[in-house]
């Protein structure tokens, strides 16, 4: 059975529960450390946790980009390898490139951890066939509102790319449902191809039966779908 | 013992002067935030020992078997002194000190838990500590990886002049991958590595062994800076270099530095050291050998490991970017032999350094009782309506929701947590497949009126929530937060809550494990003597089997009955509603382990039976506040028996001991009754759940939820956002 690298750089701190969360899902999965770029040839699709790259001392993701373990994740993209960020991961996705527009400071300007909800898009990606669900995650973030121009924010629009948007549990988006002053909402958006996601909520903190919910199976189970 | 009177002890005993090294080492190894001087000769009254504790007091963690081959290691610190020069970096390096204690065990951390105290909302000097405390916990904690789950905060005039920050650190092991802090093998290498050393720190134990002055500014260089990001770099190198067994014995450099980490490695190894000070990187130019001796820069870890294990140590931590200097090694002449470029700068007895002082006199007078005790009978009244009285009491800042507080740490990471903050004490999954139930409690105005019970009660009041979730508690630790000790009254004061936690530790057969004395929290502003409440900080861990046995804290469902379990209460004494109507009497204030224990085995069977679905115990605020917390969290509505008992005031906000509120079925009614009365315990029907969204205490009066939870949220939002 094909494997996925959960990549760790310094500062990273969700690789554990994310590998034990795509194990429970009956996946195999392994820590790839920064250090080891070369195994990221070796698996069929990558996780990126959250955490604080490098400390996120510079921005979030800003150092991570400039490593070579970085150059792998790009060549994995482009061979169509299934990525999935999550927070940090997002960011760092965003970084290198892979996913358009940025994440800045939450409007607050302070750290937020709560349990939010989010309504999932018709998309171009490996989570459309969750469209139309609400899935209820925990957000754990200093800088996760989702930023991009007018111009890119149709295009992606246009081809499909927006995945998820901070909803009420009813799974209407509104203002008030929006945690950190995402534009229009914006949880998790795709690349253009689809194999490429970034989320800012935790999929893999809601998936043991003591957790709030399980909802983050969902997720988990449709990026594994994605490995062919 | 004076200065110049130990400084005759230390030539009498060297035969010589000591050098400039040797002297700031003696300096830093016996302040009393190293040495315990004042504090250590009370430590044997406590319960040192159960079946379970697997290492006590002694190292930088307690130590307690939870089966399945793991071990859970706890520890509690605080970070007072900093935090009020500097309250961003003092706070986050309090939670990266803490964090490095449980890593010294060979444990992974796996939950924070933090105790703060400031002056009052109101003033704001205290808004910009809060603010800035929270943002450092924040920030280290968050980045460094490990849930923030519980904890407390409390304002009171108080701490104006000294705030508060006590952080606690869990962490888990395989009992087989267990790491002591012993360097007993001479010949061993001392492998020094994370951050680099600077001047960050020196002398942070002396200072915070000293009454806070007016020129706090100047003090500022004694605060150590945090960098978690190293941090988490030492978790993953250490938990490679445990699993791949390279470590022979393991310290943190925390309080003292490198001097107070060798010594106390050698000196538990009765071995001694040679080292050398030029190998390490420092951050600084000209750092004088001394001030790399009790450098307190911080992530730093120090390991002994065999000659031959070195190659692979060192492939470990270069492959985590971490720097690292081979030290020196171990030797068996019990001194502590530092070089610096081959010349000998220190050279002293290691048991010299640890315990060659003499300890000092203490007097103990307890404060003249009579001071600043008003009558209650002239200040209290029966209020027209009690919600009037609800609202003065939920909506004040040390009853009102800490949700401003702990949206701000990562609670979640780990992807462990079962009970978040907010609800109870928190509850996090272990990999051997049980639960910890952790709690981090003070009652210090309770505490000021009377140590002995107030101390007894902190220590019953984390008890009472661990035990309520159906866990069973292995073990306390504990913070004694007190004044100068070279103070009578305020040395009193610290004794008897110490008697009071060891009582408890005894009446209930909990070990004490570990703990962190912080004394002289005392300030003198404009020529004005000001002290902390006594405040002794308890954390208690307890164990649940299954997450079946997991008793919900909040209500369930409507039409269950609601009872409270113990001694009836209507007096006002040492609780909050007595502080905000600055009522300070200590009358009916008072430990009753007998009464406690009854509520608990009635309780421990009640569980079994699986009687209860939900159950909390009466907490800080009353029986007010703790239903108000159970009905909140779950959106269900109460309907309040009408008797006249619950017409009165003092029946809603007594925070009497050994009490708890219950939920249970009508049909099990009978089994409740028969229960307690086999128990000897009273129960107390108040009412019964139901599905409108109201607290209905009467037929004309009901408050409904959306007005709780108003007056319940948004103080601490509103005194800090707007």
């Amino acid at each position: 059975m094909s494997t996925i690298g959960v990549i760790r750089f310094p500062g990273t701190n969700n690789e554990l529960e994310t590998k034990r969360s795509l194990e429970r899902l009956g996946a195999q999965a392994k820590i790839i450390p920064h250090f080891k770029p070369e195994l990221v040839r070796e698996v069929a699709a990558l996780y990126l946790p959250g955490g604080f790259s490098y400390g996120d001392y510079l921005r979030p993701g800003a150092v991570a980009k400039t490593t070579e373990i970085g150059i792998e994740i790009v060549r994995a993209a482009d061979e169509g390898k299934p990525i999935l960020g999550v927070c940090n991961g997002f960011q760092v996705l965003t970084e290198l490139g892979l996913l358009p527009g940025a994440l800045v400071k939450n409007t607050s300007t302070r750290f937020i951890a709560k349990w939010i909800s989010i309504w999932i898009e018709r998309s171009n990606s490996y989570l459309e066939d969750l469209a139309g669900t609400t899935l209820s995650l925990p957000i754990a973030h200093y800088s996760g509102s989702y930023y991009q121009t007018k111009d890119a924010l149709e295009q992606m629009k246009q081809k499909q790319q927006i995945v998820a948007r901070y909803s009420l549990t009813s799974g209407d988006v509104t203002p008030h449902a929006n945690p950190n002053g995402s534009l229009e909402n914006i949880a998790g958006i795709a690349n253009k191809v689809g194999n490429v996601i970034g989320l800012m909520p935790h999929p893999e903190r809601a998936i043991e039966p003591f957790h709030r919910t399980q909802h983050g199976k969902q997720i988990i189970a449709s990026f594994l779908e994605a490995i062919k | 013992m004076s200065i110049s009177s130990e400084q005759t002890l230390i030539e009498n005993t060297l035969g010589r002067k000591p050098t400039t090294s040797e002297a700031a080492m003696l300096e830093v190894m016996w302040s009393e935030h190293v040495s315990y001087k004042s504090s250590k000769r009370w430590f044997h009254l406590f319960n040192t020992e159960s079946p379970d504790v697997y290492l006590g007091i002694g190292e930088g963690a307690g130590l307690i078997d939870i089966g399945n081959g793991y071990v859970i290691g706890l520890a509690l610190e605080s970070h007072n002194h900093p935090s009020a020069i500097d309250p961003f970096n003092g706070a986050a390096t309090g939670v990266g000190g803490i964090i490095r204690d449980i890593l010294s065990q060979g444990c992974r951390p796996i939950a924070l838990l933090d105790a703060i105290r400031f002056g009052p909302l109101t003033h704001p000097r205290s808004r910009f500590l809060f603010e800035q405390v929270v943002q450092g916990i924040a920030s280290y904690g968050n980045s460094v990886g490990v849930p923030t789950v519980g904890g407390e905060v409390e304002y009171d005039e108080a701490y104006l002049g000294n705030c508060l920050v006590n952080v606690m650190c869990v962490g888990i092991a395989p009992k087989d991958k267990i790491v002591r802090s012993i360097a007993n093998r001479p010949g061993d290498l001392f492998v020094l590595f994370g951050a680099s050393t600077g001047r960050d720190g020196i002398h942070g134990v002396t200072f915070a062994s000293d009454d806070l002055a007016e020129s706090m500014q100047e003090d500022r260089g004694s605060v150590q800076i945090g960098d978690p990001l190293i941090e988490k770099k030492l978790i993953d190198a250490v938990m490679e270099l445990r699993d791949a067994g390279l470590i022979n014995a393991m310290q943190d450099l925390g309080g003292g530095g490198l001097t107070c980490a060798v010594s106390e490695m050698c000196e538990r190894g009765g071995t001694g050291c040679e080292i050398h000070l030029d190998r390490i990187a420092v951050r600084e130019k000209d750092m004088e050998p001394w001030e790399i001796l009790i450098s307190e820069s911080q992530e730093r870890m120090l390991i002994t490991c065999s000659p031959q294990n070195l190659k692979k140590v060192k492939e470990i931590l270069d492959s985590h970017d971490l720097t690292l200097a081979v030290l020196g090694s171990v030797t068996p002449s019990k001194r502590f032999v530092a070089k610096y470029h081959d010349s000998v700068v220190a050279d002293l007895p290691i048991d010299f350094l640890i315990e060659g002082f003499e300890e000092p006199e203490r007097q103990l007078i307890p404060p003249n009782s009579k001071q600043n005790v008003t009558s209650r009978k002239n200040l209290f009244q029966e209020p027209d309506k009690l919600a009037d009285e609800f609202q003065f009491l939920l909506s004040s800042s040390n009853i009102a929701s800490k949700r401003w507080v702990y949206q701000q740490y990562d609670h979640t990471v780990q992807g462990n947590t079962v009970l978040e903050p907010g609800i109870g004490p928190a509850i996090i999954a272990l990999e051997n497949g049980a639960y910890l139930a952790l709690s981090l409690d003070s009652l210090p105005f309770l505490t000021s009126l009377d140590p002995y019970s107030g101390a007894a009660n902190s220590a019953m009041k984390g008890i009472r929530s661990v035990i309520a979730t159906g866990a069973k508690p292995v073990a306390l630790v504990d913070n004694l937060n007190f004044g100068n000790p070279e103070k009578p009254d305020s040395y009193w004061e610290f004794v008897e809550a110490i008697k009071g936690i060891a009582q408890v530790s005894h009446d209930f057969h909990i070990p004490v494990v570990g703990g962190n004395v912080s004394l002289y929290n005392e300030a003198t502003i404009n020529g004005k003597r000001s002290k902390i409440l006594p405040t002794p900080v308890i954390g208690v861990a307890g164990i649940i089997s299954s997450l079946e046995s997991i008793v919900p804290q909040v209500l369930t469902a409507p039409d269950h009955l609601i009872a409270i379990v113990g001694p009836p209460s209507f007096s006002i004494d040492g609780s909050e509603y007595a502080r905000l109507k600055d009522i300070r009497v200590k009358e009916d204030i008072s430990y009753e382990p007998r009464e406690e224990q009854k509520s608990i085995s009635f309780l421990g069977v009640a569980q079994k039976q699986e009687l209860l679905k939900s159950c909390k115990p009466v907490g800080r605020g009353g029986i007010i506040t703790t239903l108000t917390k159970m009905m909140l969290q779950s959106n269900t509505g109460v309907k309040i028996d009408d008797s006249p008992v619950f017409s009165k005031i003092g029946f809603w906000v007594s925070e009497g001991s050994a009490r708890y509120i219950v939920e249970f079925s009508r049909n099990d009614l009978n089994k409740i009754q028969e229960l307690a009365k086999s128990k000897s315990v009273t129960i107390k029907i108040l009412g019964k759940t139901i599905n409108t969204p109201s607290l209905i205490l009467s037929e004309d009066e009901q408050i409904s939820l959306q007005t709780l939870m108003g007056w319940f949220e948004t103080p601490i939002v509103q005194a800090m956002e707007v």
